[in-house]
């Protein structure tokens, strides 16, 4: 078919699976791979705009991914920490900065969520 | 136990146990809607499927055949894909080109177990990959010609219109 009709197959990601069948694959997809392989092949997208399941996840994970990079040019603190290794003395030079990456409430927080967790980490330390 | 005959689209022969060919609804319907003779020799003819799949999807309905019938699922729930049992791990260890076809196998037959372990076994290729990931995986071209921004604009656009 796809010989006779070569526009058809541009419309289609590999002849092998028609569209319903990868509209079965990608329902088991999480969200987040779900938008990963959206942006793999224009195919993929055309399948989830078909299928209000698969639409309604992928606007969420669209959103989610929103919020997160909002968070992190709201707030950078969510995302990194600098501490200094030694107390801060007055008049010494070099005190090497320590960058820590703390992802330890994982991306998908909210500012406020995030803010809450960052203060909880913060007691418990001390 | 009566056999049956199935036929593959490439003229091979194999001969079945009833119970096990019903795994496939598509042949447990045909077989109930036309009826059996235990003397009759009939065969069934499978022109969807060539003699290689049919072998691996015989194997997987005899090893399979006392399962009990997998639960209607609720579309919406987000589905486990981590539950693949190991012989059905080891049974899918073939190139992409076998797993493709043994789906499209499984939806032509209507074997319902056959098809989620299939298909779980690709999503699980796609699962936590990045794009570049994916298309390495599945060697795909990136056929987004447009640029970076434009896509965005695009999914976004899409996604607003609710």
């Amino acid at each position: 078919m796809f010989q006779l009709l070569p526009f058809l197959q541009s419309t289609c990601l590999f002849p092998e699976l028609p569209v319903e069948m990868w509209c079965f694959i990608l329902r088991y997809l999480d969200p987040r791979s779900l938008l990963a392989g959206v942006r793999v092949h224009k195919s993929w997208l055309g399948v989830c705009r078909g299928d209000p399941v698969l639409k309604k996840r992928l606007r969420l994970a669209l959103e989610e991914e929103k919020t997160v990079r909002r968070n992190m040019i709201l707030d950078p603190r969510l995302s990194l920490k600098i501490s200094r290794e030694l107390p801060a003395e007055n008049y010494r030079p070099n005190v090497q900065k320590m960058v820590v990456k703390v992802n330890d409430f994982g991306p998908f927080t909210s500012v406020k969520e995030g803010l809450r967790l960052s203060r909880k980490a913060d007691e418990r330390k001390r | 136990m009566p056999n049956i005959k199935l036929q593959s689209s490439d003229g091979e022969t194999f001969e079945v146990d009833v119970e096990i060919a019903k795994c496939s609804v598509t042949i447990k319907t045909m077989l109930e809607d036309l009826g059996m003779d235990d003397e009759e020799e009939e065969v069934v003819p499978l022109p969807n499927v060539n003699s290689a799949i049919l072998r691996k999807v015989i194997q997987w309905a005899t090893y399979h055949k006392d399962d009990p019938p997998p639960p209607e699922d609720d579309e919406n729930k987000e589905k486990r894909t981590d539950d693949i049992s190991s012989w059905d791990a080891d049974f899918l260890k073939v190139d992409q080109g076998t797993l493709f076809e043994l789906i499209l196998a499984a939806n032509y037959l209507d074997i319902k177990g056959l098809l989620d372990v299939t298909c779980k076994t690709v999503a699980n290729m796609i699962k936590g990959k990045a794009p570049e990931e994916i298309r390495k995986t599945f060697n795909i071209k990136n056929d987004f010609t447009a640029s970076k921004k434009s896509r965005f604009v695009e999914e976004n656009e899409w996604c607003e219109e609710k």
